[in-house]
């Protein structure tokens, strides 16, 4: 009686095939069987491959072509060690698509004792800066740009690293999102969500909803500064939609994008940050 | 037997599906955290018997491998420094079974809670496949396609990039 990978528990096929180096391994496995293929698709599996340091596109030096910024320099300028993944419990998943997973990255809240500080939560501050990578987002506050922050300006600018799957690359990306919340009421709950599948970002700030496609970029012309390197993206506003509770579904260009219940607030208090299952 | 003066068991019995029985020493059958529990129950009970403790899913075969394997790692247990000699023998360990005693070795390490053995017997699984074809890896774990052209074609299309 010979035991075959059929036999195997799920877990232990999850747990295999989370060590798998490349994520381009796992994608042809789907190829496999369908079993393998609905196992592989499952958020659960992208979370446990993410878990793997190793697995991380930034550890991986060969994947950078020539005569491009490394990724490695890109995030130094941010000032952001590559070994942050083992506090992995400062990084909050906030939704899934497919292959792809965003998360949080709260470890630079640690630092921050008082909530003025918290870029969310600084109304004057007119730029909100957030990272994504493999898909994780990192909210600091952008001072240097030679943008004037203007009161009345109703846009605020997320400043985003993407992490293409098509070409291993991270693309810098300024997105402007509508900001036509009355500020008061939320104070509190100012946060996004977003799902970047195949090089589409779906990005959520409060109830308004920007999506773009980093691929198919517009420059921003009403900038001096130079940004001849990154791209400048205006969110197309989306009717607000009335979503039921639980899965929640977007269209975009023919794009079925499902955002799974889960929720992030940035409090104050990074202790009393809380986020919904991701549904699986 | 009263003769021991702490109630502290040094061997348990270790019965296999097919109802073998192997004398496992305490600090071997530690490297188990599920005998190290059932060891740990029965010192809480202050019983000084011997313990017979039933392993309902592993084979005499496959309970020799994990056993070799504990008896090893229990040698080295309080020693750091040969850690480079340990992974070696890890390594030679896991290169002489085929796939269907790796698989089941898996499985064995996952039902005793041998962590470091599931760890090292996955992470080989997935270096050993990591360079194979799709057909390779089905021929290996004997798995039948159930997809049909079309399908397997609309997998690939979305997945372009990963296929060139």
């Amino acid at each position: 009686s010979s035991t075959t990978i059929n036999d195997l528990f799920d877990e232990l096929l999850i747990e295999i095939f989370a060590r798998l180096g490349s994520y381009e391994i796992v994608i042809r496995s789907k190829l496999v069987s369908k079993h393998l293929l609905s196992l592989l698709s499952n958020p659960k599996f992208v979370i446990e491959y993410l878990k793997h340091k190793s697995n991380l596109p930034l550890h991986k030096k060969e994947q950078q072509p020539h005569g491009q910024i490394p990724s490695r320099k890109v995030f130094s300028c941010f000032n952001l060690s590559l070994n942050f993944l083992p506090c992995w419990s400062w990084f909050e998943v906030v939704t899934t698509y497919k292959d792809l997973v965003l998360c949080l990255d709260l470890s630079k809240e640690k630092d921050h004792d008082n909530h003025h500080q918290d870029p969310y939560l600084n109304e004057r501050e007119g730029n909100i800066d957030c990272r994504l990578r493999v898909v994780v987002a990192h909210p600091i506050p952008r001072r240097t740009t030679g943008r004037s922050v203007d009161d009345h300006d109703p846009y605020k600018i997320l400043n985003l690293m993407v992490y293409c799957s098509e070409n291993s690359l991270w693309k810098k990306i300024h997105l402007r999102v509508p900001l036509s919340i009355p500020k008061r009421n939320h104070v509190e709950s100012l946060g996004f969500k977003g799902v970047l599948c195949k090089g589409m970002v779906c990005i959520r700030l409060i109830a308004h909803y920007g999506m773009f496609n980093p691929f198919d970029v517009t420059p921003n012309t009403n900038t001096n500064t130079n940004i001849s390197d990154e791209d400048e993206l205006e969110a197309r506003k989306m009717r607000p939609p009335c979503f039921p509770h639980g899965r929640k579904n977007l269209e975009c260009d023919e794009r079925l994008i499902s955002i799974y219940n889960s929720y992030i607030v940035i409090p104050p208090n990074p202790a009393r940050n809380r986020h919904g299952a991701v549904n699986v | 037997m009263a003769s021991s003066s702490s109630s502290s068991l040094s061997r348990v019995v270790v019965k296999s599906s097919d109802n073998n029985l192997f004398v496992v020493n305490k600090k071997v059958a530690s490297q188990s955290q599920l005998l190290k529990q059932c060891i740990d129950n029965m010192e809480e009970k202050g019983t000084n018997d011997v313990i017979l403790i039933p392993l309902s899913n592993v084979t005499s075969n496959i309970l020799t491998l994990v056993l070799e394997y504990c008896e090893k790692h229990a040698d080295f247990a309080d020693d750091d420094n040969n850690n480079q000699e340990l992974k070696q023998w890890d390594h030679e360990f896991l290169k002489k079974f085929d796939y269907a005693t790796l698989n089941s070795l898996t499985m064995a390490a996952d039902y005793m809670v041998t962590k470091s053995l599931l760890n090292l017997c996955c992470q080989f699984i997935a270096d050993s496949i990591k360079d194979l074809t799709v057909q390779q890896i089905r021929q290996i774990f004997d798995i039948k396609n159930d997809f049909t052209p079309q399908e397997e074609a609309d997998i690939k299309n979305e997945n372009a990039w990963a296929f060139r």
